[in-house]
């Protein structure tokens, strides 16, 4: 490369690498420092200490939540943070459960009109987040659409309660809300199955499921991959939707952060909160991209 | 034929109200080199794919082996598969590759390990097995997909224009290979192709479509020397035509007049005229005598004027005006007997050839 064509490169790169370091950066910069200082009432101690992330770590008596003991003087962090995880994965493993199925047909059995059902795809994303969580407040809930539904044709006389404000009603709030963004990196990864690779295998001897499952599954997990952790990120950190559909059973870290930050005045510890749970999603990604040989996978794939 | 292995009766494709093939039927010897040669849209990649059983033929029936493969699907029929674009698993290792179809082999896995191995060194392969795809260089992709078809020991090795990705020289030597290989192995190949040349160089038999008809079966030989239809003449090699009318024939030698050159004489190749039929005689280019003496009288000979040589190294291709003609006349000289032959464009020479290299082709 030129001197010239690498000063039109940078060039290209700055306005998004600008945004990237203003909105991105910094906010986390500002985040890291935040959680080495301390709350003192209505005052912020700027001293450089760890004792936020001391008290996450202390020893104690702790609680037993769904078995598991949690031994440590101030455990709800650690059970939320845990909860967030599994409620993330489930979530997870809905949506990809859904969306790909989704994905295949839209690959493979659609042959008209492709761009008319990705459009149809997207059209949940024409009202915002805040009204497709609500709509399922009004579909989950007390007088909601389900119980009138089913009082309506007399199977039950009461409203069940145990529709909305719990964890399953956050799952499903979730997936729903994730779903079209599964759909599209694994539909491209199908997509791009070049056809003749399948005739191949049949060709070999592979029966329809045979070939499924040795070719067209493999050749999927790029964008199964991404679907993956594009739904699992960033909903271990939701807290708008187990605000608004949880109640207290269906407390999310996000929403303990919020509090700390917003409500129990202590934006400290929320930051300090904030950066474990940060540090455990890396690792848990990373951990999960080395399992499944992302590497030796895209060198191959590319 | 006796005991073909495969034979075709009275098949038919039908893409919407779009007619790929009809009424195919031939039958393919065991062992044979067989092509099928035709321009493309001519439906040869489609009769390919309904002999491998990806697509089903709208009519007709297809046996291989003695067997009827109807209903019997991809997965199941003694025939594999080279694709055009070869189709090499991009996830999958050279070895990986070859080794796929052996799962279903019953092979322990040393045997199939021996086999696998053995298919790599087939297409000299050694050294490179544990390479995935993208890391492979076209003729390489070309022996990989060729190792991975023929490790499962087909009775039927298919194969959809394999070489016309690549460039010219590889493309010559695998003719070579593919054939000594063909040799090697003994297994019946179909090799379709859209290049005459290479269906000539490499088949025992070749059948011409065109429009999803077989024009003409006959080997490389049978198809130059002795083409059934103007189309195929045209098709296989370069073709001179002279139309006239037949005045007479004696045994297998058709005499015609109503030319601007005067009398033509030429083999019938046992298709029966009579007096006054429009035909084409028709001369290969390299059949052409061409010299510097004048005219002489007589049948198939034509005074005429260069308009045009091309030197190719090997031989030189003249392109000769004659009087009365729309097309000028192609003639071959190999250079070992161009000495002494007119070089430039406007000399006037004259062209001659035996009755026996000329042939009458239906008008």
């Amino acid at each position: 490369m030129s001197a010239g064509s690498a000063r039109t490169g940078l060039s290209l790169l700055s306005p998004a690498f600008l945004v990237m370091a203003a909105t991105l950066l910094a906010p986390v910069v500002a985040l890291v420092v935040m959680s080495f200082w301390t709350q003192s009432g209505f005052e912020i101690d700027r001293t450089f200490t760890l004792d936020n992330y001391a008290r996450l770590g202390e020893p104690g008596e702790g609680v037993v939540w769904y078995g598991i003991r949690f031994p440590f003087a101030y455990p709800v962090p650690a059970v939320l943070m845990v909860k967030s995880l599994a409620m993330s994965l489930m979530a997870t493993i809905c949506v990809i459960g859904v969306a790909w199925p989704m994905a295949y047909f839209l690959a493979f059995r659609v042959t008209r009109y492709k761009a008319m059902w990705i459009i149809l795809l997207t059209i949940p994303f024409w009202t915002s987040y805040l009204l497709r969580v609500f709509s399922w407040k009004i579909v989950l809930g007390f007088n909601g659409a389900i119980n009138s539904g089913l009082q309506w044709l007399g199977l039950i006389r009461e409203p069940l309660e145990f529709l909305l404000y719990n964890p399953i009603a956050v799952m499903i709030t979730l997936a729903h809300s994730w779903i079209a963004f599964s759909v599209l990196p694994i539909y491209v990864s199908l997509e791009k199955i070049d056809r003749s690779l399948l005739e191949a295998a049949s060709d070999l001897g592979d029966s329809k499921w045979a070939r499924f499952r040795r070719i067209t599954l493999p050749l999927s997990m790029p964008g199964t991959i991404a679907a993956t952790l594009l739904i699992f990120i960033p909903t271990v950190g939701d807290y708008v939707t187990p605000t608004l559909v949880g109640g207290p059973g269906g407390t999310m870290v996000g929403s303990l952060v919020q509090q700390l930050f917003l409500k129990q005045n202590d934006a400290p510890m929320g930051a300090a909160i904030s950066i474990v749970m940060m540090l455990i999603i890396a690792a848990l990604v990373g951990l999960f991209l080395w399992a499944i040989g992302y590497g030796r996978m895209r060198k191959r794939i590319g | 034929m006796d005991d073909p292995i495969i034979r075709l009766q009275g098949i038919a494709k039908q893409f919407g109200t779009f007619v790929a093939l009809r009424d195919i039927s031939f039958d393919i010897g065991r062992g044979e080199f067989f092509s099928l040669l035709g321009a493309s849209g001519c439906g040869k990649t489609t009769l390919l794919r309904i002999l491998a059983g990806i697509e089903q033929p709208s009519k007709g029936d297809l046996t291989i082996d003695g067997k009827s493969m109807a209903g019997v699907p991809a997965n199941r029929r003694p025939t594999n598969m080279v694709f055009q674009s070869y189709a090499i698993f991009p996830h999958l290792t050279v070895r990986e590759n070859i080794g796929y179809g052996l799962v279903y082999q019953n092979l322990s896995k040393a045997e199939a390990a021996a086999r696998t191995e053995e298919a790599i060194e087939l297409v000299k392969l050694t050294g490179l097995s544990d390479r995935s795809a993208h890391q492979l260089s076209g003729g390489q992709r070309q022996r990989v997909a060729l190792a991975r078809a023929l490790v499962c020991r087909p009775k039927v090795l298919l194969l959809d224009e394999p070489l016309s990705a690549l460039d010219k020289k590889l493309r010559e030597e695998m003719q070579q290979e593919l054939r000594s290989l063909q040799r090697t192995v003994g297994i019946t190949f179909v090799f379709v192709t859209h290049d005459q040349e290479e269906a000539l160089t490499l088949s025992d038999r070749i059948a011409v479509m065109s429009g999803g008809k077989v024009l003409q079966i006959d080997t490389p030989q049978g198809l130059y020397e002795r083409p059934n239809c103007l189309e195929v003449a045209g098709f296989v090699g370069t073709m001179n035509l002279f139309p006239a009318t037949v005045s007479g024939a004696d045994g297998s030698c058709a005499v015609a007049n109503g030319t601007s050159i005067g009398e033509l004489r030429g083999r019938l190749n046992d298709r029966p005229v009579t007096a006054g039929d429009a035909i084409y005689m028709a001369v290969r280019p390299e059949k052409i005598a061409i010299d510097a003496a004048p005219h002489k009288a007589g049948p198939n000979c034509a005074a005429g004027r260069i308009a045009s040589v091309s030197y190719l190294g090997d031989r030189s291709h003249y392109l000769v005006d004659v009087a009365g003609l729309e097309e000028p006349v192609a003639v071959y000289r190999t250079n070992l007997a161009r000495q002494g032959l007119p070089e430039t464009a406007g000399t006037e020479v004259t062209l001659s050839w035996d009755e026996t290299s000329a042939m009458v082709l239906p008008r």
